[in-house]
């Protein structure tokens, strides 16, 4: 099937035409429907909400959604970016949220005399399976990964690494600023007017030196089993990517706020992971799988060409 | 910080790990302060014996390029990028000079007459 047909079935025709049942549902039963419908329930209904209201903010929130997700999902193909199946599946979920929540409240007060009389709301469980299952289906149809794009060796960087070598390279990164900021917060804390109670700034502290631990140092070392990444004072979060699953390496300057800020960042659209704790120089590994790892370490061209001479023998031994 | 040896060569690996240091050393990798690997991890890494790690790591404590700690491993020292660049050079007038059948006297007298 075309890619474009696929994504766009996953991305609009699956939660559209969920929205699209859900309305022609309430067009069809308006004659069956009290008004105002309940619409919050606390083991009984306890409050309710014009039916077209509630109608019209559920159905335009549903092709809101599906709108952001099928444009979002169709520049992504475009241009050529990774369309992950766990994106696509999400995406297409929370597009089928509205429809669920809408047909659920219908179904509830469906027959009903008048909204105090509603049925039990517990059916909405039933329904936001429903958008679950959505989700699964669309994952399956539309979930793609980036074409494999073979570039000429001799764009990459290479350390010069010759047959029978072996090699070790390793490049870390730090932001001091982190731990000035750590030692900053029970300062700020001590000077606000009103004051704190003392559990609140315990755990404003707490939550600080953890934050601190996790992104004030990265590291990441390359040998011939692959490159290890590994974040924070104790090196974890840890990860560890095998030669197997890297299609080559490069080197980019990141900005300190680019790429989703400081810390360990995923963007779902582009398939990119950030782990950055300062703007400047990274190490740039392409996946087998069509995405993206950076890693903003010191002399990432050193650790880029050794990723790459290590990619070079690996073939030749296979071959 | 790249560190290559080749199992092939008749140079002794320790050297080899060593003289790999010293290059990434000369270009401020790692900087003063910061710490080298565990010998244990760059030993599995390179597939050698940690011994011969550790050896490399003493010959670099006796240059004056790094300090071995007891907890905190092998930390670099200041001033060691230009200690570790003259060291460079001369292994590499060592080498020349060997080559040419240049003996040690003659070559000290080349340095007295060059430094002053």
């Amino acid at each position: 099937m075309n890619k474009l047909i696929r994504v766009l079935s996953a991305t609009a025709v699956l939660p559209g035409a969920a929205l699209a049942t859900a309305g022609v549902l309430e067009n069809g039963w308006a004659g069956r429907l009290p008004d105002p419908v309940a619409t919050h329930w606390n083991s009984a209904p306890n409050g309710a909400t014009p039916l077209g209201a509630f109608t019209g903010v559920c159905l335009a929130l549903g092709a809101v959604a599906v709108l952001l997700l099928a444009t979002t999902a169709v520049a992504a193909l475009r241009r050529g970016r990774p369309l992950p199946r766990l994106t696509v599946g999400v995406g297409a979920g929370f597009a089928g949220l509205p429809p669920a929540v809408l047909l659920s409240v219908l179904v509830a007060n469906l027959d009903a005399p008048d909204w105090h009389a509603a049925r039990n709301g517990a059916v909405v469980v039933l329904f936001l399976l429903g958008a679950v299952v959505l989700g699964a289906v669309a994952a399956l149809v539309g979930g793609l990964p980036a074409p494999p794009v073979r570039e000429t060796p001799g764009d990459r960087p290479s350390v010069g690494l010759r047959p029978g070598q072996r090699a070790f390279w390793s490049g870390r990164a730090a932001n001091p600023a982190m731990l000035w900021a750590l030692a900053l917060i029970p300062v700020a804390i001590a000077f606000l007017p009103a004051g704190l109670p003392w559990p609140t700034a315990v755990w404003i502290a707490l939550v600080g030196a953890v934050v601190t631990a996790l992104t004030y140092r990265l590291s990441a070392t390359v040998d011939a089993k692959g490159v290890t990444i590994r974040f924070g004072l104790l090196g974890v979060p840890w990860r560890h990517l095998g030669l197997d699953s890297i299609r080559e390496a490069t080197t980019r300057e990141l900005t300190t706020f680019g790429d989703g800020g400081l810390g360990l960042r995923f963007n779902p659209v582009t398939g990119t992971t950030a782990y950055k704790v300062r703007g400047g120089p990274a190490l740039v590994l392409a996946l087998e799988s069509g995405r993206t790892v950076l890693v903003g370490v010191d002399d990432p061209e050193t650790g880029a060409g050794l990723v790459n001479d290590l990619l070079a023998q690996r073939i030749t031994r296979i071959d | 910080m790249l560190v290559h040896i080749d199992p092939s060569s008749t140079v002794p690996l320790f050297e080899q790990v060593a003289s790999s240091l010293r290059r990434s050393l000369a270009d401020g990798h790692p900087a003063p302060g910061q710490q080298l690997p565990a010998a244990r991890e760059l030993a599995k890494a390179l597939e050698i014996n940690v011994h011969t790690v550790l050896r490399a790591y003493a010959l670099l404590r006796d240059e004056g390029l790094i300090d071995l700690r007891r907890r905190r491993g092998a930390v670099v020292i200041g001033g060691a990028s230009s200690r570790a660049r003259l060291a460079e050079l001369a292994e590499d007038l060592v080498r020349e000079a060997k080559r040419t059948g240049v003996g040690l006297d003659e070559l000290t007298g080349v340095l007295k007459e060059k430094y002053t």
